[in-house]
């Protein structure tokens, strides 16, 4: 969901802001004040969300690119010696 | 937060897996050949079996067997169960070339097909031996000669023929000591060809079969590199807005336009009470003509439209929202909040010293 896309707060905004004007009465400062204040926190929230949806869209991206690069199965077989099990290269010496 | 690179795969990182891909999918094509090598190799395996079963009967039924060929009732069963080791051969024989390398299924290989040629040979031989009784005849081996050498050596007239006879009779002799011997040894080789024969079908067969589970992973990797692609499609547009919220204008802008929007719900609110009172209408919100007498009701009404009117000027908008921001600044400052103007108080990373150490310090 996107920044102001959040439509029940958006509605009761409206519509507060709406009956004012039906009733002939001047906007008051306190309703601007809060109008302003629920969108800058609504905004703050949305550039949150955004930033762990980032965060986390790389880390995915990241090891997906990883996991789809690795060598594939007949790259990486081990050698073979006589009557031995394969064995990878880097354990040979040690065991 | 800066997000400077556009892309998190790199060129060198892409290529490998484009090639992956096209690896992947060309193992995949073959699927319909590995599902026909498997049945291939799983039928003459079946067929090695069968014939080692047959091979692995006949010599328990001649060991067992008394001088007429006749198995006994009990044993009869028991040789089923003794023909089926064959199985068990095969499995080992199978486990054998699965622990071998490359090197020594390569000599396995030549070695078995040394036994093939030795049981072609020997088969061949059979074959000649069974083909050529004149041979046998002339030699006194059974034949019309054989008799007749027999016939005058009872009456004690010594031929060439009995001679020739007598010697190749003993020759027989000996060869028959080793008859056993010979008949084992070709039992062997025929056994130890037809099971590794089984054995590596059987390994052929589990290969292909491993061929053809590997060929889902193609599936798997092209649904895989279609949700990078879309991952990727939306970290480059959460960039874009993220690059764009985290501008300071931006933010201002978007509150703007959000008060700008409830004026609006104002604005249309209010015009349906405007309208009635151009039009001369009843309305709820105004104060009523008979509540307050004459001019005083219709002062009342323009005053209350003129304050609505009022409250509506952009400077006063401009104003509060100018207020409600400078507030805000204050507020995040002192909450520890982001600063904006930090690169007006602070000399940019990059530039140079402008006063040098020493005279600093004096």
């Amino acid at each position: 969901m996107s920044w102001g896309q959040d439509s029940r707060k958006r509605d009761e905004e409206l519509r507060a802001a709406a009956e004012y004007g039906r009733r002939a009465e001047p906007l008051p400062d306190i309703h601007i004040h809060s109008v302003l204040t629920q969108a800058d926190a609504e905004y703050g929230e949305e550039l949150r969300d955004r930033r762990a949806r980032q965060e986390h869209l790389e880390r995915e991206i990241v090891s997906l690119g990883r996991r789809l690069s690795a060598p594939m199965n007949d790259d990486a077989k081990p050698k073979r010696r006589w009557f031995r099990r394969a064995v990878p290269s880097g354990q040979e010496r040690s065991s | 937060m800066k997000f400077v690179a556009s892309s998190l795969v790199s060129d060198d990182q892409r290529h490998k897996i484009n090639q992956n891909f096209m690896s992947s999918q060309r193992d995949a094509r073959f699927r319909p050949f590995y599902f026909g090598a498997i049945l291939f190799t799983v039928i003459v395996a079946g067929g090695a079996l069968f014939v080692d079963y047959m091979i692995v009967t006949e010599f328990w039924t001649r060991a067992l067997a008394n001088e007429f060929l006749e198995l006994p009732g009990s044993l009869a069963s028991s040789v089923a169960f003794k023909s089926l080791q064959v199985l068990f051969a095969t499995l080992a024989a199978h486990i054998f070339i699965e622990h071998m390398g490359g090197f020594g299924r390569a000599v396995f290989v030549r070695v078995l097909f040394l036994l093939a040629l030795t049981m072609l040979g020997g088969v061949g031989f059979l074959l000649a031996l069974m083909s050529l009784p004149a041979g046998l005849a002339d030699a006194g081996l059974g034949g019309n000669g054989a008799s007749l050498g027999s016939a005058l050596s009872s009456l004690g007239i010594e031929t060439e023929a009995a001679r020739e006879a007598a010697v190749a009779q003993t020759g027989l002799d000996q060869a028959r000591a080793y008859q056993p011997v010979l008949w084992m040894a070709s039992l062997g080789v025929i056994f130890l060809v037809v099971t590794g024969v089984a054995a590596l079908f059987l390994h052929y067969a589990l290969t292909n079969l491993m061929k053809l589970f590997e060929t889902r992973d193609f599936a798997e990797r092209k649904a895989d590199v279609a949700r990078l692609a879309a991952l990727e499609a939306e970290y480059a547009r959460n960039r874009e807005t993220l690059i764009d919220m985290e501008r300071m204008d931006h933010r201002r802008n978007m509150l703007w336009t959000r008060l700008m929007d409830s004026c609006r719900a104002y604005e249309r609110g209010l015009e349906g009470v405007r309208t009635s009172y151009l039009t001369g209408r009843k309305s709820l919100v105004l104060p009523a003509p008979g509540r307050l007498k004459g001019g005083k009701a219709a002062a009342a009404r323009t005053e209350q439209m003129k304050s609505c009117a009022d409250s509506q000027q952009i400077a006063r908008y401009e104003a509060l929202f100018e207020d409600w921001w400078s507030r805000r600044q204050r507020m995040s400052v002192n909450d520890g909040g982001p600063r904006e103007a930090v690169g007006e108080v602070l000399p940019p990373v990059n530039t140079g010293r402008r006063v040098p150490i020493k005279k600093a310090a004096e």
